[in-house]
């Protein structure tokens, strides 16, 4: 009777730890995002950070920080929002509402191109943890463009 | 006569239950919400956050009101406030921004250039209102504030938000 009590208690403690450890691996393996990314063309750089469970990012550096037009920083000018479009460049959050899926990827969330004032659906996948791909659609994931962002190391 | 006396009849009850059926204009407000950032500040963008509880609930359930004849929100205004002394301007722009585990981040003010010398900004608020009920629905939302900082800073970002809202309410 012991014997079949210490098995049942070991089973549980076995089941738990492994639950445990599950979860966290999965929570951990999400919070790889969060770095400071470079988009392909090198012109702006995008900080990851997490807000309560989802993914966001940020625009915090630009290699052109001012309008060549008015000499005066640059701001998000083709916000489909009018009342929206004085917002600083610097600092507008770009990627927005990443949940992380497992097997390197983050889904569900959107990606703003500040050129044109659209948002597209997007996903991001970790090719290795020094770069990623953002992939942005209009509907499904097939009619997409995908750029290749590089994580920024401070030298 | 009958045919004449049937139709304003009709007529009557539709006015009647019309007038029954009026929206009423409700004022809610979220105060003195305390966006914290923990410091030191670097140059250029960074960010202060809060957690705000149960706002629209515990308005609906002060009022005793029914969230579900809620039919929008709207966003009024929004002004910030220094604590102490302190103003301004180490800031040059701002963003304000909510997000919650279950809708998508909400863009709801901006100022940009911050005014110098001042203790307390009003900010602009956005058009653009669509997901901000399903927003305030939820249980918790987190208060974003996006901001650039002039110059390298020891101090924490520290300020007060307050936010006025009108309800459009089923009656």
């Amino acid at each position: 009777m012991k014997k079949q009590h210490f098995l049942t208690l070991t089973f549980v403690l076995f089941i738990t730890v492994l639950l445990g450890f599950t979860g966290r691996s999965t929570t951990d393996d999400g919070d790889r995002l969060l770095a400071i990314w470079e988009p392909s063309n090198g012109l702006s750089r995008i900080k990851i950070e997490k807000i309560g469970t989802k993914y966001y990012g940020r625009i915090v550096w630009l290699k052109v920080p001012n309008d060549p037009e008015t000499s005066k920083p640059k701001v998000d000018k083709n916000n489909p929002d009018t009342s929206m479009r004085k917002a600083a460049l610097k600092g507008l959050r770009i990627l927005k509402d990443f949940t992380y899926k497992g097997k390197n990827e983050w889904t569900s969330g959107t990606i703003y191109d500040p050129k044109n004032g659209k948002t597209y659906s997007c996903v991001i996948t970790m090719k290795d943890e020094n770069n990623l791909d953002i992939r942005g659609y209009v509907g499904i994931r097939a009619l997409g463009r995908t750029d290749t962002w590089k994580k920024y190391i401070e030298k | 006569m009958t045919n004449k006396i049937i139709p304003a009849f009709l007529i009557a009850i539709c006015m009647l239950l019309n007038a029954c059926s009026k929206n009423e204009t409700l004022t809610f407000s979220i105060d003195a919400a305390q966006l914290k950032g923990e410091g030191p500040l670097f140059e250029g963008a960074n960010t202060a956050q809060c957690n705000v509880k149960d706002a629209l609930s515990a308005f609906i359930k002060e009022k005793e009101l029914d969230m579900n004849k809620i039919q929008s929100i709207k966003l009024n205004s929004v002004t910030l406030s220094m604590p102490d002394s302190l103003n301004f301007d180490i800031y040059t722009s701002l963003i304000l921004q909510f997000a919650s585990e279950k809708t998508d981040m909400f863009k709801a003010a901006v100022i940009n250039p911050v005014p110098q010398g001042k203790s307390s900004v009003t900010m602009t608020v956005a058009q653009e209102q669509e997901s901000l009920l399903d927003l305030l629905k939820q249980d918790n939302f987190t208060m974003v504030a996006d901001v650039n900082v002039a110059k390298d800073t020891a101090m924490d970002i520290l300020m007060n938000a307050n936010l006025n809202f009108t309800i459009d309410y089923k009656k």
